[in-house]
C-alpha cells in the first residue's frame, strides 16, 4: 500500500515526518531487519542528484560512472570499486560520502549528504544493491495501454452508476472508507453547471432540475449542458493555459499580436465535439493536411502563441531557437505529459529521452517561416466577426450625445447675455509673463518672441526638462494660463516637437515662488488643484499634467498644428508683497522628441473659475459694441468663443469626437490571425544538436524523428509536422490518451489520477487509480477521441455525483480527498469568479468569440512597467466600453507581462510557457481581490439593484431571493437570519450617512434607475459583496 | 457547532490553530512563516509551501536590492582606466571582442575615455568618479566586486538573469525563494516587496513574479501612485467599520457552512480574509512616509507624496524595519547608449544625482539604528556597458553599449566583508579576470547569507528539482565577513 499512503494524509507533508523511515535506520535496528530502500525513488534520484554532474553519462571524472549498475561495479582510476554489493564499508562510495578528509569528500562542492541519505545507500549495498536495469522503460506510462476489468463491487450499499465507480469503490475498500450519498439536486446542478461551462445555473434552471420527475432527469442536465455554446468557452480556458495564449508577444515590450481567431477556434472545437484527435491534428498540422481550411490554417496558431522579441539588438536566431524550443516542451507536456524541455541540454535523467531524440523532435518544428524578433506573420486574414453589438452600442452613444449637444447649444443663445455681461465686467483676467532664464536639460535653445511666447530652437532633444523664470508684482495668484502655440518653424507646425505629428506630451508641469527679496522659505514649491484644457488627448487629460505621477501627462492629438491651452489653478493662492520670483517647470519623460515647441505663460488673480475662460482683445471689444452695430465677423466670433468656454459643449465635443473616431476604425478594421507555415525550400533547415542547450555551439546533425524508447512513426510518411501529429493520436501511443483523460479529470475532481498532470515520467507521481486511467484511455480511444462523451462518462458517475462533506475519518484517511470518498469541492479559477458575479448580477454579455476586450482595469497599470513610448504601443490600456465591459474573463486581453491583476492573484499564469494545471492557493491578496475588484463591486450593485426590484416584497424575501440567485440554494433558518439582520443594520446606518450611500453605489458604468434609493441600494449591495465572497460562492462544490 | 465530535477532528483542530498561530503569531523562530498564508495545509498542491527555516545559522535577515535598471557604466563611475585614457577615440583590439556578441555597435567600434575625475577614497582605496559624492563617504562600509560578471546582453534576458539565474521568463525571482525557504517576519505584510521608479526599459513581472513557486511567494508591487497594494482600498463609502461589519457577517456564514461540511478549506478562508483586513491597516500605515522627521526627510532628499527613488529608499528601512524580507527597488534610466535619448553626460549625472544620495543615507540610516548588520543592501545593474563608444557623437551626448563581461555592483551589511574591492577587470574594464563573480555566485552567496544552501534549496517542477543558482554557483568566500 504504498502507494496510497504517499498521498493520503497530509502529515505526509511534514519535512520531519519525511524524515522518518529514513531516521528509523540510523538507529539500532540491525540492517537486514528494515526493508530495503526503493532503488526509483530513494537511491537513483539521490545518485542523479549528487553524483552524475561528475559520474554521470555525460561526464566521468576518475574514469566513474554513477548512472548503471555494470559501470558502478567497475572498478575506478583508483583501482577501488564504488559498489560491493552486500558489503557497505567495502564499497568506495560510502567511504567517499562519509570521509571527513575535505580532499577525499565527495560530493565535493555543496553540503554532505545526510546522516539519513547515508544510511539509506548503505542499507541499499547492504542487501544486495539491487539496480533494476531498463527500469525508465518498463515505466508504466510507457506501456501500452490496456483495457482492465472493472473490479466487482464488494460493498453492498454502494451506488454504481458507470465502471467508474467500480474502480472508485475497489480503492476505497481496503481503507474502510465508503461513499459519501449522492448530493442533493441543488448542489448537482450548480457543480454540474460550473464544471460544464463555468457559469453558475439561473434559479429557474435550479427549480427545474430539482422538480424534474424524470428518472434521467441528471443525465438529461448533463447533456443540455453538454449542448451549450458556454461548454466551449469553458473548456477552451483550460486549454489556452495549456496553448499559452495570449495576445501579447511575451518579451519586454511585449507589444499585441493578433491570434484571437484562434481562441475563436478552439471555443468552436470543443463546441461542436470535434474527435480529440482531429484536434491535435489540426493544431499541429492543420497547414499541412490535403487542401487546409481557412478553420485548420488559423488552429495552427497553436504554434505561434510562441513569445517573440521586440527588443532591439536582440539576435533574431536565438529568439527563433528559443520558439522551437518553446514548442518542443510544449508538445511535451500538452500531449506526452513528459519533461522533454530536460534533454535541451543532456540526455533526460530519468525518462528515456536522448539528447538527440530531443533535437529529433525540434526538428519537426524547425522548418517554419516564422521569425524570432518582431514576427508579425505569417498570418491569414480572417472574415470581419460579428461587432453589431459594439458597433449598436457606439452608434446609440453617438446619437444621445448629438442629441445633447443640440439641447447645449440651445441653452447656450439662451445664456449669451449673461455670458456677455460677464466678459465685459471682467476684461482680460491674464497677465502674460515676461519669460526669461529658458534652460533646457535636453540641450535646445530657447527664443523669445514679441508676443511674449518662447520658441524651441535647435537641438530637439528626445527627453527634455525645460525651465522658466519670470518676475511679477502680483498677490494672490489663483491660476496659470499656458498656452502652446503652432510655428511654422516646427513639426508640422507643432505646437510639440515630435517629427511625426507635431504633438507633445506634457508629464509635469510645475510651479514654485519665491520673494523677489528677502529670505526665501524652505518650500517654494507651489501645488495644483486641477487643471482643464480646451482639448484632451484620450487618455492624456489636462489634469496629468499636475498631478504628480511623472508618467501620465497632457497632449493634444488629433489636433495638431493649433493653439491649445491649458489653466491649472493652484491650491493656495501665490505671490509675496514685493514682488516675486516665478518659476516654472514643463517635464516631458515620454522620450522621440514629444517636447513643446512653443509657449506662453500667464497667471491670473481671478478667484472664480468660470472666469477664467481667456477671452482675446478682439472678443472683447465686440461685446464691448451694442448687438445691432456688431459685423457678422464680430457675432460669430462672440458665438464660437461663448462655445469654446462652455466646458458642458467641450466635453460633449470631445465625446463626439472619439465616437466617430472609433466609428470609423470599427468600418476599417481588418482581421488576421498568426499562423504556422513550411518555408518554401526544397530541402528542410538543417538542425544540429545544441551542445549544453546553447544554440551557437552547434553538434551532430539530425533529421526529424520520434525517441526510440516509443512506438516508430508510421512508415510511408514525410518527416513532417503531420506525420508527429498522426504519431501522436495513434491508438498504440501510450501517452496521448492518458494524459488527455487525466486532465479531463484534473477538471471535475480537482487533482488528476496522475497528479503531476504535466509530468508522466518516472519523477511524475505515480497514478492514484492506475487501472481506471488506463480504462479510460482505452474507452476514449474506444469512442473515437469522443470529448463530451468522456465528459459525460465522469459527470454520470456516482463518485462525481457524491455529497462533498467530509469528516475525521476521511480527512485522516484522505485529506486531500484523491480517493474520492466524498464529492469534489474546490475553489473556482479568477476568471470563473468574475464570471460568477456577472453571471448573478445578470450584468454578462454572454456573447461569444470575437476580438479581446479590455474590461476595467486599474489605471496606469500598464505606465508603470511600460516604456512610456505611445507611439510604440501598449502604454494605456484601452479600456472598453458598454456590452464589452461585461464579457466572460476568457475574452480579456492576455498581456503576459501584465496578466490582468485579479485573475493573476487568482493563480492564472502568464502564458509565457505551456502550463498544465494551476496552483490553487488561498491568499490574503485573493480576499481584497474579491472584495475590492471594482468589476466585482459593479457586479454587487447591478445585483442589488436586482435585488430590489425583483426580489420581493419584503426584506426577508429579499434576502432569500439574493441568495438563491447566487448559491443556487435555499438558505437556512440560520443563513437568512444572519444575513437579514446584516441587511438591516446597513440600512440604518446608510439612512444616517446618504453621502456613503451615494459614494458606494457610484461604482462602474452600468445603468441604474434614478428611481431607486441610493441609501437602500447601497445597504443591498453590501450585502451582495458579502454573497460574492461567501466561500461557497468562490467554490464548486 | 460540531456535527461530529471526534478526537481525531478536534486534534485536527488544534493543529490548524496551532499553525495558524506560528504564522499569524509573532513570527519568530523556526517555522516563522509566510505572511501570506496558505501554507497549503488545506490545498492540494505540489511540493512543501514554505520551507520556514534555513540550513545553518544565518548572518542577514533582510535584504534590499537597488536594482539600477537599464546597465550602470562602471567605467564612469567605479572603474577608471587609464588605458582607456591613453587610447581614447583607437579601435578597440579585435582579440577582445572575437568571441562575443554585441547588442548594438559593431566590432570597429572605438574606445572611449572617460570624461570623469576618479579618485581614491577609505581605507580599500577605492577609486571612485566624482559623480558619486555620497559614495565616497561610506567607503568602509561597503564591498565593491569589481569583477561581476553575466551572460545576456539584451535587458530582457539580463534583468530576469539577475533576479532569477535564467533568461528565460518563468523561474522564481530571487525575493521568491527567499519567501519560500525563509518566510516572513511579519503577519501583515508580504514577504516580498517590489517598488518602481524612473522612466526607461520596460521591466517585466518576469522578474518578480513566483515562477512555478506558489504564488504566495510572488513580489508584490508597492506602488506609489493609487492603491500601494492593489485592492488594499475599500471603495469610497466604505470605510474600515463598515468593512469590519461584513467580515462578520462573511465568518458567521463561512462558518455555517464549514459546520455543515467540514472542510478545512473554509477555515483558511476564513483566516485569509482575516489577514487581509489588516493588512488594510498594515500596509497604508508603512508607505505613510510624512511622519519621518524632517531631518530625516533632509537626509534621504524625500518629498512626500512625489515618487521617487529617494522616497523609495526611506520605504526600504520602514518595510525591513517591519521585517519585511526582501525589498526590491528599481531605478529605471540607466541605459545610456548616446544622444539626446540617454548619454554619459547629462543623464548619466541625472542619475546619480537621483541615487547616490539616498541610497548612502539608507546606509547610514541603517548602520544608527542598528540593522545594517542583519540586512544586506546591494546595489547594482543586468549588466555594466562598453569600454566602446557608442556612434560618432558629440562630446556631450557620448554613450557606451550593454556590457555584461566585466562590471561592478556594490554591497554592505548583512554579513559582507566592509571596506572590500574584489576581484578586478582587464587594463580596459573588459573582462573581469580576477576573483571573478559570476551573477550564480552572487544568488549563492546571498542565500549562504541567510542560511540557506543554494545546493539544498529546491523545488520540484516538471520533474526537476529546481535552484535559483540552476546547476551552477559558489559561495564567494572572499567577501564574507
Amino acid at each position: 500500500m504504498r502507494a496510497l499512503t504517499s498521498f493520503a494524509s497530509p502529515r505526509r507533508q511534514n519535512p520531519v515526518a519525511r524524515l522518518l523511515p529514513l531516521l528509523a535506520a540510523l538507529t539500532l535496528v540491525p540492517a537486514a531487519a528494515l526493508a530495503a530502500p526503493d532503488f526509483a525513488k530513494e537511491i537513483e534520484p539521490l545518485l542523479v542528484k549528487r553524483c552524475s554532474e561528475c559520474h554521470g553519462p555525460d561526464k566521468q571524472k576518475a574514469d566513474l560512472r554513477l548512472d548503471t549498475r555494470a559501470a558502478a561495479l567497475k572498478p575506478a582510476k583508483s583501482g577501488r570499486a564504488a559498489l560491493v554489493p552486500g558489503n557497505a564499508e567495502a564499497s568506495e562510495l560510502l567511504q567517499r560520502i562519509t570521509s571527513t578528509d575535505p580532499d577525499e569528500v565527495m560530493p565535493p562542492k555543496g553540503e554532505k549528504l545526510t546522516a539519513a541519505e547515508v544510511a539509506t545507500l548503505r542499507q541499499w549495498i547492504s542487501a544486495g544493491a539491487v539496480w533494476p536495469e531498463g527500469e525508465a522503460l518498463k515505466h508504466w506510462a510507457f506501456q501500452k495501454v490496456t483495457r482492465p476489468e472493472p473490479p466487482p463491487v464488494t460493498q453492498p450499499q454502494a451506488v454504481v452508476r458507470n465502471e467508474v465507480d467500480r474502480f472508485i469503490l475497489a480503492r476505497l475498500s481496503p481503507e474502510q472508507l465508503t461513499q459519501q450519498p449522492e448530493a442533493d439536486r441543488t448542489t448537482l446542478i450548480r457543480r454540474a453547471t460550473l464544471d460544464l461551462t463555468g457559469l453558475p445555473p439561473t434559479w429557474a434552471e435550479v427549480e427545474a432540475f430539482v422538480n424534474d420527475p424524470a428518472p434521467n432527469a441528471y443525465e438529461l442536465l448533463v447533456d443540455r449542458l453538454l449542448a451549450s455554446p458556454h461548454y466551449g468557452e469553458h473548456m477552451a480556458r483550460g486549454w489556452l493555459d495549456l496553448a499559452r495564449y495570449a495576445d501579447s508577444n511575451g518579451y519586454q515590450v511585449d507589444l499585441a499580436r493578433s491570434i484571437w481567431p484562434y481562441r475563436e477556434w478552439v471555443i468552436n472545437a470543443f463546441n461542436r465535439n470535434q474527435p480529440f484527435d482531429q484536434f491535435t491534428i489540426d493544431q499541429l498540422a492543420g497547414d499541412l493536411v490535403p487542401n487546409p481550411t481557412l478553420e485548420q490554417k488559423i488552429a495552427t496558431g497553436f504554434n505561434r502563441n510562441t513569445k517573440v522579441n521586440d527588443e532591439g539588438g536582440g539576435d533574431a536566431e536565438e529568439y527563433r531557437t528559443k520558439a522551437v524550443k518553446d514548442r518542443v516542451a510544449t508538445l511535451g507536456t500538452a500531449w506526452l505529459g513528459l519533461t522533454l524541455a530536460c534533454a535541451e541540454c543532456h540526455t533526460h535523467k530519468y525518462d528515456p529521452i536522448t539528447h538527440e531524440d530531443y533535437y529529433r523532435l525540434y526538428a519537426f518544428f524547425n522548418n517554419s517561416t516564422d521569425a524570432g524578433n518582431y514576427s508579425v506573420g505569417p498570418n491569414v486574414e480572417v472574415p470581419k466577426p460579428d461587432l453589431s453589438q459594439t458597433e449598436g452600442f457606439v452608434r446609440a452613444r453617438l446619437e444621445q450625445a448629438r442629441k445633447e449637444l443640440a439641447n447645449a447649444e440651445a441653452k447656450l443663445a439662451a445664456e449669451q447675455a449673461k455670458w456677455e455681461k460677464s466678459v465685459a465686467k471682467k476684461g482680460d483676467v491674464w497677465r502674460v509673463l515676461n519669460l526669461k532664464n529658458a534652460n533646457s536639460t535636453g540641450g535646445s535653445g530657447y527664443t523669445n518672441l514679441a508676443d511674449g511666447s518662447l520658441l524651441g530652437t535647435g537641438v530637439n532633444p528626445i527627453y527634455d526638462t525645460i525651465s522658466v523664470e519670470a518676475d511679477t508684482d502680483l498677490t494672490g495668484i489663483t491660476a496659470v494660463l499656458l498656452e502652446v502655440l503652432p510655428d511654422p518653424s516646427l513639426p508640422k507646425n507643432g505646437p510639440g516637437r515630435w517629427g511625426a505629428s507635431g504633438n507633445f506630451i506634457l508629464d509635469e508641469f510645475a510651479f514654485a515662488a519665491a520673494p523677489k527679496s528677502g529670505p526665501v522659505p524652505a518650500n517654494t514649491n507651489l501645488f495644483f488643484a486641477g487643471a482643464t484644457a480646451d482639448w484632451e488627448q484620450q487618455y492624456y487629460r489636462a489634469e496629468h499634467a499636475v498631478d504628480r505621477n511623472p508618467k501620465t501627462g497632457w497632449a493634444i492629438g488629433p489636433k495638431f498644428g493649433e493653439r491649445h491651452f491649458l489653466i491649472a489653478h493652484l491650491q493656495e493662492p501665490a505671490g509675496f508683497k514685493g514682488g516675486s520670483k516665478l518659476s516654472f517647470k514643463f517635464e516631458h519623460y515620454h522620450g522621440n522628441s514629444h517636447c513643446i515647441g512653443r509657449f506662453r505663460l500667464s497667471v491670473t488673480t481671478e478667484k472664480d473659475l468660470a472666469a477664467l475662460w481667456p477671452v482675446s482683445a478682439d472678443v472683447r471689444a465686440a461685446v464691448a459694441a451694442v448687438p445691432a452695430s456688431r459685423t457678422p465677423e464680430q457675432t460669430k466670433l462672440i458665438a464660437a468663443t461663448q462655445r469654446a468656454s462652455s466646458a458642458t459643449l467641450r466635453g460633449l465635443e470631445g465625446k463626439l469626437f472619439r465616437l466617430e473616431q472609433k466609428q470609423k476604425q470599427l468600418a476599417a478594421q481588418k482581421f488576421t490571425s498568426l499562423v504556422m507555415q513550411e518555408r518554401g525550400e526544397p530541402k528542410p533547415r538543417d538542425t544540429y544538436i545544441h551542445l549544453r542547450g546553447d544554440f551557437l555551439t552547434p553538434g551532430k546533425a539530425v533529421t526529424a524523428g520520434v525517441p526510440a524508447a516509443f512506438p516508430a512513426l508510421a512508415v510511408n510518411e514525410p518527416g513532417n509536422r503531420l506525420a508527429l501529429a498522426r504519431w501522436l493520436v495513434d491508438p498504440a501511443n501510450p501517452l496521448t490518451a492518458r494524459v488527455t483523460v487525466n486532465r479531463f479529470w484534473e477538471r471535475c475532481f480537482g487533482t488528476g489520477l496522475v497528479k503531476t498532470s504535466e509530468d508522466f515520467g518516472r519523477q511524475g507521481e505515480a497514478p492514484s487509480h492506475p487501472e481506471l486511467l488506463d480504462w479510460l484511455a482505452s474507452e476514449f480511444i474506444r469512442t473515437g477521441w469522443d470529448v463530451k462523451a468522456m465528459q459525460k462518462l465522469l459527470l454520470t458517475s456516482a463518485t462525481y455525483r457524491q455529497n462533498a462533506a467530509t469528516d475525521a475519518k476521511r480527512l485522516e484517511k484522505d485529506f486531500y480527498n484523491r480517493l474520492l470518498a466524498r464529492g469534489p469541492r474546490f475553489r473556482m479559477d479568477g476568471e470563473m469568479i468574475r464570471d460568477h458575479a456577472l453571471a448573478v448580477s445578470g450584468l454578462l454579455n454572454p456573447k461569444l468569440g470575437g476580438p479581446s476586450v479590455y474590461p476595467v482595469q486599474v489605471p496606469n497599470l500598464w505606465k508603470e512597467i511600460g516604456f512610456l513610448r505611445p507611439e510604440i504601443g501598449m502604454d494605456e490600456w484601452p479600456v472598453s466600453e458598454g456590452p464589452d465591459l461585461y464579457r466572460r474573463g476568457l475574452y480579456t486581453f492576455w498581456r503576459r507581462v501584465c496578466t490582468y491583476p485579479t485573475f493573476a492573484t487568482f493563480d492564472a499564469p502568464s502564458r509565457e510557457v505551456c502550463v498544465a494545471r494551476r496552483p490553487r492557493t488561498n491568499t490574503p491578496l485573493q480576499a481584497l481581490a474579491a472584495l475590492n475588484d471594482p468589476t466585482l463591486l459593479e457586479a454587487a450593485r447591478v445585483f442589488a439593484q436586482r435585488i430590489l426590484t425583483e426580489g420581493g416584497p419584503d426584506d426577508a424575501a429579499r434576502v432569500e431571493f439574493a441568495f438563491r440567485t447566487c448559491l443556487g440554494r435555499t438558505p437556512t433558518k440560520e443563513e437568512a437570519k444572519r444575513l437579514l439582520a446584516y441587511v438591516r443594520q446597513q440600512q440604518s446606518s446608510f439612512s444616517r450617512d446618504a453621502k456613503s450611500a451615494a459614494e458606494l453605489v457610484n461604482v462602474g458604468s452600468a445603468d441604474r434607475s434614478a428611481s431607486l434609493d441610493e441609501r437602500k441600494l447601497a445597504a443591498w449591495m453590501m450585502l451582495a459583496n458579502v454573497l460574492f465572497n461567501l466561500d461557497e460562492a468562490l467554490t464548486k462544490g | 457547532m460540531n456535527s461530529l465530535p471526534s478526537p481525531v477532528l478536534d486534534s485536527l483542530r488544534a493543529t490548524t490553530r496551532r499553525r495558524f498561530l506560528q504564522q499569524c503569531g509573532t513570527g519568530m523562530g523556526a517555522l516563522a512563516l509566510n505572511s501570506l498564508l496558505n501554507d497549503k495545509l488545506f490545498a492540494a498542491d505540489r511540493g512543501l509551501p514554505i520551507l520556514g527555516q534555513p540550513h545553518f545559522a544565518p548572518k542577514a535577515k533582510n535584504i534590499i536590492y537597488l536594482f539600477q535598471s537599464g546597465g550602470p557604466s562602471h567605467l564612469d563611475l567605479f572603474d577608471p582606466k587609464p588605458e582607456l585614457q591613453k587610447r581614447n577615440g583607437q579601435q578597440v583590439p579585435e582579440e577582445l571582442v572575437k568571441n562575443i556578441r554585441l547588442a548594438q555597435i559593431g566590432k570597429e567600434a572605438k574606445l572611449l575615455a572617460s570624461p570623469y575625475k576618479f579618485a581614491q577614497y577609505g581605507k580599500s582605496g577605492m577609486w571612485l568618479s566624482e559623480l558619486m559624492p555620497h559614495l565616497q563617504t561610506i567607503v568602509d562600509d561597503v564591498c565593491f566586486v569589481q569583477g561581476f560578471h553575466s551572460e545576456a546582453f539584451n535587458h530582457d534576458p539580463a534583468t530576469i538573469f539577475m533576479n532569477t539565474g535564467a533568461q528565460l521568463a518563468g523561474r522564481p525571482g530571487m525575493g521568491s525563494w527567499f519567501s519560500y525557504g525563509l518566510g516572513s517576519e511579519n503577519k501583515d505584510l508580504p514577504a516580498f516587496v517590489v517598488l518602481m521608479t524612473g522612466v526607461g526599459q520596460p521591466l517585466t513581472n518576469a522578474a518578480w513574479g513566483s515562477g512555478f513557486l506558489p504564488t504566495m511567494h510572488q513580489g508584490v508591487t508597492l506602488r506609489s501612485q493609487g492603491d500601494p497594494v492593489l485592492f488594499v482600498s475599500n471603495p469610497p463609502g466604505l470605510g474600515s467599520q463598515r468593512r469590519r461589519q461584513s467580515l462578520d457577517t462573511l465568518k458567521d456564514l463561512n462558518q455555517l457552512r464549514y459546520d455543515t461540511l467540514q472542510d478545512p478549506e473554509i477555515q483558511t478562508r476564513i483566516a485569509s480574509y482575516e489577514l487581509a483586513y489588516r493588512m488594510q491597516t498594515s500596509v497604508p500605515e508603512v508607505m505613510d512616509i510624512s511622519k519621518e522627521t524632517p531631518k530625516t526627510q533632509e537626509t534621504y532628499g524625500t518629498t512626500p507624496g512625489r515618487a521617487s527613488f529617494a522616497n523609495n529608499c526611506l520605504l526600504a528601512r520602514r518595510l525591513v524595519e517591519r521585517g519585511v524580507r526582501f525589498v526590491q527597488l528599481y531605478h529605471r534610466g540607466w541605459d545610456h547608449h548616446g544622444g539626446p535619448d540617454g548619454n554619459l553626460v547629462f543623464d548619466l549625472k541625472q542619475r546619480c544625482a537621483e541615487t547616490d544620495q539616498p541610497a548612502v543615507a539608507l546606509i547610514k540610516d541603517l548602520k544608527e539604528r542598528g540593522l545594517l548588520d542583519e540586512t544586506l543592501v546591494l546595489w547594482g545593474g543586468e549588466f555594466g556597458r562598453t569600454p566602446m563608444m557608442q556612434g560618432a557623437l558629440k562630446p556631450d551626448q557620448i554613450g557606451r553599449d550593454h556590457h555584461p563581461h566585466g562590471y561592478t555592483i556594490w554591497m554592505a551589511g548583512g554579513g559582507i566583508k566592509p571596506g572590500t574591492v574584489y576581484g578586478r577587470t582587464d587594463e580596459f574594464g573588459f573582462y573581469a579576470v580576477e576573483n571573478k563573480v559570476h551573477v550564480h555566485d552572487l544568488h549563492a552567496t546571498i542565500l549562504h547569507l541567510f542560511g540557506l544552501d543554494h545546493l539544498r534549496l529546491t523545488y520540484r517542477f516538471q520533474g526537476r528539482d529546481f535552484r535559483l543558482t540552476d546547476v551552477h554557483g559558489e559561495v564567494m568566500k572572499g567577501i564574507l565577513a
